[in-house]
């Protein structure tokens, strides 16, 4: 089959799915801890429901059979006739992955892979035994008597109900039915019978949860694919012969499960999804709320949000410049009229930085699946404590922080939480407990990774540092404790001996501290040993504006980000010692190198006017390079100033010390010095 | 009559002529997106030799380039006459620092000769063709070869 890639269709039923899929995958491990929740089960079922149906639509074959079966598994889950074990959600979780996969072939432009064919037999002998037994050599529990008692019994329940001789194959809900076999004419027709006997009832919100276990519900679950009109009829006959109320949102599942699917006020509709389509036009009573908040969210290309952005902060200029001139006519009417000019661009400002927010939750998502597999494969126990998941920061922050974070967690994963033994011998529960939070405080986020494992032994470290020959014995023993934990991120440091699976393949917390320093956040470690670690990252609100303090250097304006920034003092440098060739300043009892920008512009036409500078009176901006606090000597610090990076474009990218540029409020230019890539450069010569 | 030969003839195109030195060169005007007059152009440590530095284009960082360094020619200091001619080369743009901008003239594919070969100046590997007009020659630039792979490529070495 020949896939476009670049086909609309394809690409909303991708970008749809994606959202499914992930929010699935979350689903399905609150499931394991929670399997008898119907909304939970509910709402696998319509995920997998509405991913095969835009899957047929397309097609998509191998993506069909997967979801298909999937499907069936949770609609006799939700109907109570399985139970979630072990067994079945490693089966659904291996599901999901074929399923991932297959999307990522998908939006490789390629064809999804088939499915293996024993995961559909273990799925299928899931659906018909509630076992994968024989079928699947990864099945190891052995199956619960209970609950086939329960199959046997509900299995000659539904026999009697629908005189369908096969209950295997009683799997399709009348949801799916409706959108795969019935024509349109039928299924109208079904629509007006529904509303004409009991729209009065009709409270949608109710559609999505039927009462688990009654007959109807289980007449429902009988019937097969192939249903016929008179078939349904029926069906419905006996639904409203019940004399429930509830009967008519029953009915409503059908047209509304698959507009009612997870999250549906986040998407687009599409015509890409014609069960979708159909049903939201004649489903009355259900699906308007549904159609009105689908259509309340368009996407846009972020490229598109980044245009705005500068556009905006051009914006801001040109408005700093008018109130500098305003400044100087000085009329009542005029500047008032600026002042008003000043809080629409503000507001603006604001509000299209609001546009490129996304919850942090699009990363924190992936964790409950991410621990629980960790924890199987080290034969832990892991209870993940998620809070704060709708923070909102900046999407490419998003993407950014989210490998560093998966590192965090896996290290607390392996090296933090022990074993249940451990854990049980030293007095703690058998389950460890790793939390997982986000919160907003002022300007930037605070992500917090806390587990109560064994913490981390800060003599460990310094020993361990010094026989690494990172740092002398010496500066080791004057290390405080705090202090110590930073020990971790130098460069070459590994706490455990044995390189494990799991963490620690090569990139150590040295890589963790570097990425989240390029996104202007910090990494802070605080652990007591026996009681755990906990790890607190922060990072801006927002990649697009960057605090920071300017700097005069000879004559020309530089901004140094403001992460990295301790404090600024001035200084004689009269009184400065030489310590190896480099000059020194004594701060708090403790030697600092100083190194002096003026000597990196040298030699720079257009740069060559000497520093008006008197050596007796320096200003010197103190910032943490690594570990290590150094001196940056400057002509002038001219304060705060929240910048928007400009990127210095294609030719001069990837330039040594620089981050990229900005515009000031008089339209000049200055540029946003890298320090750390400055001072591994230039650091020789300054 | 220029209007009408433009339309008769598919190989007339249109020339940015700007000057360097004594010489006048020409811009094919599908490739500048504009030119403005000389501003301030920040330095940038660290930057090869030719690039002057950067420059405001409404929000957008443009990077200006030593057009007379590229061309071989002895550095003159820009005064009011000094223009910065933003070209687009593919997905990049660019400023040239010109001595002073002149006119657009059309140009007949016909008239264009191959270039004199006078050595291996640098300037001659920007130089599509020339065309003679009376007294004086236009030296027809090109610019994706002003601004070629190699050139970018060097520039990422740095």
């Amino acid at each position: 089959m020949q896939i476009d890639p670049e086909d609309d269709i394809l690409q909303d039923f991708l970008v749809e799915s994606r959202e499914i899929v992930d929010a699935l995958g979350e689903q399905l491990v609150e499931l394991e801890q929670r399997g008898d929740d119907s909304d939970l089960l509910n709402s696998v079922f319509r995920g997998f429901h509405t991913i095969k149906g835009g899957a047929g639509f397309l097609g998509l074959d191998p993506l069909v059979s997967v979801c298909h079966r999937t499907e069936d598994l949770f609609n006799l889950l939700r109907n109570g006739e399985r139970q979630a074990n072990g067994e079945l959600m490693d089966q659904v979780l291996r599901a999901l992955d074929v399923v991932n996969a297959q999307f990522e072939s998908l939006e490789a432009g390629q064809p999804p892979q088939e499915a293996p064919a024993e995961l559909l037999t273990a799925l299928e002998a899931l659906i018909d035994h509630g076992t994968v037994g024989t079928a699947a050599s990864t099945g190891k529990d052995t199956p619960e008597p209970t609950a086939d008692d329960v199959d046997q019994a509900f299995d000659a329940m539904v026999m009697a109900l629908s005189d369908e001789p096969d209950p295997t194959g009683a799997s399709e809900s009348p949801a799916a039915a409706a959108s795969d076999d019935i024509t349109d004419e039928e299924f109208e027709a079904l629509l007006d019978q529904l509303h004409g006997e009991g729209s009065h009832a009709g409270v949608p919100a109710e559609a999505e949860q039927p009462p688990v276990g009654t007959p109807a519900e289980d007449a429902k679950t009988a019937d097969d694919d192939a249903i016929s009109e008179d078939e349904f009829e029926a069906l419905l006959d006996e639904l409203h012969g019940k004399g429930q109320h509830a009967g008519v949102p029953d009915g409503e599942e059908a047209p509304a499960a698959p507009a009612l699917a997870p999250r549906a006020p986040d998407r687009v509709p599409t015509a890409s999804m014609p069960a979708r389509a159909t049903v939201d036009a004649p489903a009355g009573s259900a699906a308007p709320a549904a159609a009105v908040r689908g259509e309340t969210s368009v996407r846009v290309d972020t490229a598109r949000l980044d245009d705005i952005m500068n556009l905006v902060g051009e914006l801001v200029l040109v408005r700093n410049r008018i109130t500098t001139l305003c400044g100087d006519v000085g009329q009542e009417a005029v500047n008032q009229a600026v002042a008003d000019l000043e809080l629409v661009t503000s507001d603006l400002q604001s509000a299209v930085m609001k546009t490129r927010m996304q919850p942090i939750k699009k990363v924190y998502g992936r964790f409950p699946r991410l621990v629980r597999d960790l924890a199987r494969d080290l034969g832990k126990e892991i209870r993940l404590d998620m809070r704060g998941e709708d923070t909102d920061l900046d999407k490419n922050l998003v993407e950014a922080i989210s490998d560093p974070l998966i590192h965090l967690v896996r290290n607390s994963c392996d090296h933090g939480i022990e074993t249940p033994e451990v854990r049980e011998a030293a007095g703690k529960p058998r389950q460890g407990t790793l939390l997982l939070s986000a919160e907003q405080e002022g300007d930037h986020i605070l992500l917090v990774i806390a587990d109560d494992g064994a913490g981390i032994d800060p003599k460990a470290l310094r020993e361990k540092a010094v026989a690494k020959g990172l740092i002398d014995a010496e500066s080791a023993e004057r290390l405080s404790d705090k202090e110590s934990f930073d020990l971790i991120f130098l460069p070459g440091f590994s706490t455990k001996e044995q390189i494990s699976d799991v963490s620690g393949r090569g990139v150590g917390m040295d890589v963790v501290k570097t990425r989240i320093a390029q996104l202007n956040g910090t990494i802070d470690i605080d652990s007591a040993p026996g009681a755990g670690t906990t790890l607190r990252v922060t990072v801006p609100l927002t990649l697009a504006i960057l605090p920071t303090l300017m700097v005069r250097i000879k004559g020309r304006k530089f901004a140094m980000p403001m992460a990295v920034v301790r404090e600024i003092f001035s200084t004689d440098l009269r009184k400065t010692k030489v310590v190896d060739g480099r000059r020194v300043v004594v701060v708090r009892n403790k030697a600092m190198p100083l190194f002096f920008l003026e000597r990196w512009l040298e030699g720079i036409p257009g740069l060559d006017g000497a520093s008006e500078t008197d050596d007796t009176d320096r200003q010197v901006v103190s910032v943490m390079v690594g570990n290590q606090a150094i001196g940056l000597v400057v002509d002038n610090v001219l304060g705060l100033e929240e910048v928007v990076i400009k990127p210095l474009g294609t030719l001069l990218h990837g330039l040594s010390g620089l981050v990229g540029s900005t515009t000031t409020g008089d339209g000049r230019i200055a540029l946003i010095i890298d320090i750390p890539s400055l001072i591994n450069t230039y650091g020789d010569t300054l | 009559m220029a209007q009408q030969q433009a339309v008769e003839n598919v190989e007339t195109s249109q020339w940015v002529t700007f000057s360097l030195a004594e010489e006048t060169y020409g811009i094919n005007v599908m490739r500048v997106q504009e030119v403005l007059p000389m501003t301030e152009i920040a330095p940038v440590p660290g930057a090869p030799p030719f690039v002057l530095g950067i420059i405001n284009l409404r929000g957008n960082v443009v990077t200006v380039i030593d057009t007379r360094m590229q061309f071989g020619l002895d550095e003159h200091p820009a005064d009011d006459v000094s223009r910065i001619v933003v070209i687009e080369t593919g997905d990049q743009v660019a400023g040239i620092l010109v001595d002073r901008v002149a006119e657009v003239v059309d140009v007949n594919g016909a008239d264009v000769d191959t270039a004199p070969n006078v050595g291996n100046r640098d300037s001659a590997r920007y130089i599509a063709g020339v065309v003679s007009r009376g007294e004086d020659i236009l030296i027809l630039v090109d610019v994706d070869r002003l601004l070629t792979e190699d050139e970018w490529g060097s520039m990422a070495d740095l």
